[in-house]
């Protein structure tokens, strides 16, 4: 599904990922754990595209084509899916508005006819319903005077309108209480299928408790360093990164 | 100021005594102090971010009735009457009153004058050149008076045509009076040709207790013209004055507001939103002055600049000696779609009294890069998500335009003009 | 808390409402009142100025004949007689004293009683660890000593009267002077750079950091004096310097006059921090006397990455214009302006900055803090401009305004003017009485309504106060009780 081989990456001239390959098979749930720093969030933002981080050499493959000079909006319509660690703001932007755009820009890429207003709303229903999102947060301005967890959760729901084949879930369980994270993970396990692939990106092991990961990579300074099963994830959390890398 | 052009404008003077009764005197009056002052120059306050060359080095005729009869626009919303003026000039065979007659009085300038000579004072002589010349030069105008109780819940439209008016000008004055707890939509518009015509327009309203008037513009000029247009508004007990002004046409265009909250609980919301296309310059001035305690005014301002185009706002707020519980908030963002493009502002506060919370804010720069990377991340294209980010950025300044298939229809043309300009700034 | 307690006790300490209102009985060398060639002719004389110097200020004598004293600020007062005021007074002695020893001792006491130790050893004697602070006095139109000159030398750095660095450093002062403020830049700049007796100079050499804190103390003692003191301050490539200016003038029912001049200039990488503590008498509680303060002040950032701040706190004089500003020339440079201005009685205050961003990457910062009691007036007049080629400019722009009294005013006229697309500009503002809610729980804590004021409005000041230095801010605070004194009831 998602193959990265030795990815140099710069953001402002500065290295940030120092030679990293990573292969994601489909139907497998992977995740990175790594202090503050450790270059994950720009791992995730570089794969999704995002434009000032520049890759001075390696290369992302996607379902095995090449994504690297492919605008973010591109790669969604590949099937591919980034979920924010600071979900951004827009006031004036409604949520369902968004959705819906993103959605229809997604099956307009794929040579797909739009959905209906009212088969989309159906859709956000159904999809906002699991997560537990009422309506009027639906109506709101996309993130708007929303809490963190409420953030989250519309991340999730966006997530799930979008149905991408690979999502990379940056920090997601970062500010949530008990309930949110039980709620997230319930959405993340809901995209878990034979044909999905789905890249977490976490700092604790506490949302590994609720996903279950197939294998867990440890990443320091720009690279991975240590790979091993769900496992290692326990490990990190006994002993903490110095004495497992 | 060359003495030709004060020439040319006496010239016009002459040829407009007894066009409207009992105003000769007053329009010499204000000619002579038009003459003395001159058009202002960007060195003049008020007219820092407004260049208006062209009036001051050519003589504008008055515009004469076009050759043919000009298109009229497309309706925005259901409206309770159509008023339409061509040229500057009332066309009574071109609007349609609808029932409106039955429930407010309508008339145009001349009638009202010939009826009330002695309300000829009412006339303001303006406080600058330009609403000086408006007074010295009108020509036709109407006067809306809805009696006290009456709502009339449609929009009141009034379509200002301007066509194959090269160098010549309307001179219009509207008043308007609300009696006490009335309420009503005007729905201002102005559109025209390609010609270098210059439209200046003067509105005098009064409020009074318990009234409400929302007042929309919608200026969508011709792209050589040049718009100037004043709004001079007074509210009573309880009375709110609502305004939204949008600026879409013309080269050069300029919007002024001035005020006055005259007794307690009156209120003023001034919004407005200009998009200057590429070599345009839009500029909107608000004055509202809280001369009474527990007054309240809310300003949100939006504008937009494209390539080698300019906006600009002045908004002012003064609150005089004595006016305790006052709240005022002015809200400023201007964004920059272009290297050339420039955004101007300046909100001032002049506070005499201490029991007040009055606050601006005000913001440029570009579109959010972060904002902007969220919507493609989702699979937003970039031209898609950047039309959405400018509708969205302006869309808090149509808040209050009191109708909603009115604000839909505005949205609509705000939305055409960010997709033309915004794809192109895409292609660059 | 502790800090504000501190404050109520300085403020009950002092009596009498301007403490420095006195008169030091000195003979003076004056000029003939008046303006006119001679009289430029005259005050370049008594320097021994060199000819440049003199066609200098003569150029500057004859663009201001042909303009226009301003009028747009928010400040009224009776038209000033340029021919009624001396444009020269000088305590009489012939040459700058060589040592302190030399000084008039009635002088030095007037120092003392204002609370400016000229004497090092003061200094050296006082506690150990304080920090040492050079000065130079400037009484009425000269300079009358300058401390710590041989310390500072050691360091290579210049500090000394303009008068004498006109003649120790004619190359220096002849490549910077009029540069960020030229001649004819505003009606009283051109006056100053016609009249200006004294002032100070300072050059801090490449890549030093000046040692220790410099200082100029103004007073204006005699009648009918105007001072138009001149301040030019050079800091070459990686020098760092922090500056702090003061300013009394004793109790007198004219106005006088004070048009000064500061030009700051910042190469790569240096840094400038100029404090200001006005306190020219404000005039009585009837707006009669106090000083007209005129100023043009302002900063050339020319080197990248270079960066002044300004930080001022205003309670003096009858009328304040003045508008410290940066001019970001520098790639990369930083502009900050940290302002409180208070104004009690009939004062006027119409102050603020400009912040010129020329080039690309250049920041500023402004937060300014207005204060207006019993009848006074008080503007924040400011502009924020970005020229076209400057890329990724940030501003950010905060001005709040506080009103403790029914009769004082406060305006805010921002002026914002873009013309390029990256740039980010903040701007926001506030007026606001002094909430009931902060007032009734100080008052329920015990404190009267004086103190409950002092102490709101200090916390109100708060951000720009942890900009002055150390000594200076302990110093401010209690002004600001003492200008806000009789306001409250």
């Amino acid at each position: 599904m998602l193959k990265v081989t030795d990815l140099h990456v710069s953001v402002d001239e500065k290295e940030i990922i120092k030679g990293l390959s990573l292969t994601i098979n489909p139907g497998e749930v992977h995740a990175i754990m790594g202090l503050n720093g450790a270059g994950k969030s720009t791992l995730a933002n570089t794969i999704a595209g995002r434009d000032d981080y520049e890759i001075t050499s390696g290369s992302i493959e996607f379902a095995g084509k090449d994504v690297t000079e492919l605008e973010p909006h591109e790669r969604v319509g590949e099937g591919m899916f980034l979920g924010f660690q600071y979900p951004v703001e827009i006031p004036g932007v409604s949520n369902l508005n968004f959705m819906r755009t993103a959605l229809n820009g997604v099956r307009k890429y794929r040579g797909e006819d739009e959905m209906s207003a009212a088969e989309f709303m159906k859709l956000v229903r159904v999809k906002a319903a699991d997560l537990k999102m009422s309506t009027d947060m639906l109506k709101r301005f996309v993130n708007v005077g929303f809490s963190g967890g409420e953030k989250k959760r519309n991340e999730m729901v966006q997530m799930a309108v979008l149905d991408p084949k690979l999502a990379i879930l940056d920090e997601t369980d970062s500010g949530l209480d008990i309930d949110a994270l039980k709620t997230v993970a319930d959405g993340i396990n809901a995209q878990r299928r034979d044909d999905t692939s789905i890249l977490l990106i976490t700092h604790y092991q506490r949302l590994l408790d609720y996903v279950q990961p197939d294998v867990v990579h440890v990443m320091i300074d720009g690279k991975i360093v240590k790979t091993g099963g769900k496992e290692l994830a326990v490990e990190l959390e006994e002993k903490g990164y110095a004495d497992v890398a | 100021m060359p003495d030709a052009i004060i020439d040319a404008y006496r010239d016009q003077l002459w040829g407009l005594i007894g066009t409207l009764p009992g105003l000769d005197g007053v329009r010499e009056r204000a000619l002579n102090k038009f003459a003395s002052a001159g058009f202002p120059s960007t060195r003049h306050e008020d007219w820092r971010y407004s260049d208006i060359k062209t009036l001051r080095t050519t003589p504008f005729d008055q515009m004469a009735a076009p050759m043919q009869a000009p298109d009229l626009p497309a309706p925005l919303t259901d409206v309770a009457a159509r008023l339409v003026f061509v040229n500057g000039r009332f066309q009574e065979s071109l609007s349609d009153m609808g029932d409106l007659l039955q429930a407010a009085s309508v008339r145009p300038l001349a009638n009202h004058l010939m009826a009330n000579a002695e309300r000829v004072d009412e006339l303001n002589l303006g406080s600058d050149s330009i609403n000086l010349l408006n007074t010295a030069l009108m020509r036709d105008g109407f006067v809306l008076s809805i009696p006290a109780g009456i709502e009339i819940d449609e929009a009141i439209e009034i379509v200002h045509v301007s066509a194959g008016a090269d160098h010549a000008a309307a001179h219009v004055r509207h008043l308007v009076e609300m009696g006490e707890g009335a309420s009503a939509t005007l729905l201002e518009r102005f559109v025209g040709d390609d010609s270098a015509y210059w439209v200046n327009s003067l509105l005098q309203a009064r409020v009074t207790e318990g009234a409400t008037l929302t007042h929309i513009r919608m200026q969508e000029e011709g792209p050589a013209a040049t718009h100037t247009a004043t709004a001079i508004v007074s509210v009573g007990a309880g009375g709110n004055y609502h305004a939204t002004n949008i600026s879409l046409g013309s080269n050069l265009s300029r919007f002024e507001a001035r005020v006055r909250l005259l007794a307690d609980e009156a209120n003023a919301t001034v919004d407005g939103v200009a998009l200057a296309g590429t070599g345009e310059s839009h500029d909107m001035l608000v004055h509202v002055d809280h001369r009474m305690p527990n007054t309240t005014s809310d300003q949100v301002f939006r504008t937009v600049a494209d390539a080698r185009g300019k906006t600009s706002f002045q908004g002012k707020v003064t609150v005089a000696a004595g006016a305790q519980q006052v709240n005022a908030d002015q809200s400023f963002k201007a964004l920059l779609l272009d290297r050339t493009a420039e955004a101007n502002a300046k909100p001032e506060l002049e506070i005499f009294a201490d029991d007040v919370k009055c606050s601006h804010g005000a913001t440029v720069g570009e579109l959010d890069d972060k904002a902007l990377f969220y919507l493609t991340s989702r699979g937003i294209d970039p031209a898609t998500a950047r039309q959405m980010l400018v509708e969205a950025f302006s869309d808090e300044a149509f808040a209050r335009t009191g109708n909603e298939s009115l604000a839909d229809s505005i949205r609509a043309r705000v939305g055409q003009w960010m997709q033309n300009h915004t794809l192109e700034g895409q292609a660059a | 808390m502790a800090g504000t307690q501190e404050t109520q006790d300085h403020v009950a300490e002092i009596t009498g409402e301007y403490k420095y209102g006195f008169v030091t009985d000195v003979d003076m060398d004056m000029a003939p009142k008046g303006l006119s060639e001679d009289i430029v002719r005259f005050i370049s004389a008594k320097k021994k100025e060199p000819e440049w110097m003199l066609e200098w200020r003569l150029k500057a004598y004859r663009a201001w004949l042909k303009m226009e004293e301003p009028d747009w600020a928010k400040v009224d007062y009776p038209k000033i007689d340029y021919n009624d005021i001396y444009y020269y007074a000088a305590p009489k002695s012939q040459d700058k004293p060589k040592s302190l020893d030399e000084v008039d001792p009635e002088l030095l006491r007037t120092y003392e009683k204002l609370g400016i130790p000229l004497a090092e050893q003061e200094v050296l004697a006082g506690v150990e660890g304080a920090r040492k602070i050079a000065v130079d006095a400037v009484f009425d139109s000269v300079s009358v000593a300058t401390t710590f000159r041989e310390e500072l030398k050691k360091a290579g750095v210049i500090f000394l009267s303009i008068s004498e660095a006109v003649h120790e450093y004619p190359e220096l002062v002849k490549k910077y002077l009029g540069t960020v403020v030229p001649q004819r830049d505003n009606y009283f700049a051109a006056l100053n750079c016609a009249v200006f007796s004294d002032g100070t100079f300072v050059y801090i050499p490449k890549g030093v950091r000046c040692p220790m804190e410099l200082s100029t103390y103004f007073r204006i003692n005699t009648e009918n004096t105007g001072q138009f003191e001149r301040t030019l301050i050079v800091a070459d490539e990686g020098s760092y310097v922090s500056y702090l200016e003061g300013c009394t003038a004793p109790m007198r029912d004219e106005n006088q006059l004070h048009a000064a001049v500061v030009e700051l200039v910042a190469m790569d990488d240096a840094e400038i921090k100029y404090s200001t503590v006005q306190n020219w008498y404000p005039g009585d509680k009837d707006g009669k006397g106090g000083i007209y303060n005129f100023v043009t002040k302002r900063a050339l950032c020319k080197g990248k990455n270079s960066k002044v701040s300004w930080t001022q706190v205003e309670t003096g004089s009858a009328v304040t214009w003045k508008y410290p500003s940066c001019v970001l020339a520098g790639e990369n440079s930083v502009g900050e302006f940290y302002s409180v201005a208070v104004t009690n009685n009939l004062q006027q205050a119409d102050t603020g900055t400009k912040m010129i961003h020329m080039a690309p990457g250049t920041r500023s910062t402004i937060i300014s803090k207005g204060i207006s009691a019993g009848r006074s007036q008080n503007s924040y007049r400011g502009l924020v401009k970005v020229l076209s080629g400057a890329e990724n400019v940030r501003n950010y722009t905060q001005c709040d305004s506080l009103l403790v009294s029914s009769e004082s005013a406060a305006h805010t006229v921002p002026y914002i003017e873009v013309k390029n697309p990256t740039a980010q500009i903040e701007h926001e503002a506030t007026t606001s009485k002094i909430s009931e809610d902060q007032m009734f729980y100080c008052r329920a804590r015990g404190l009267d309504e004086e103190e409950a004021v002092a102490m709101i409005v200090n916390g109100f000041c708060k951000e720009v106060m942890q900009h002055l230095p150390m000594e200076f801010a302990v110093e401010a605070q209690k002004l600001l009780g003492i200008s806000l004194e009789g306001s409250v009831g």
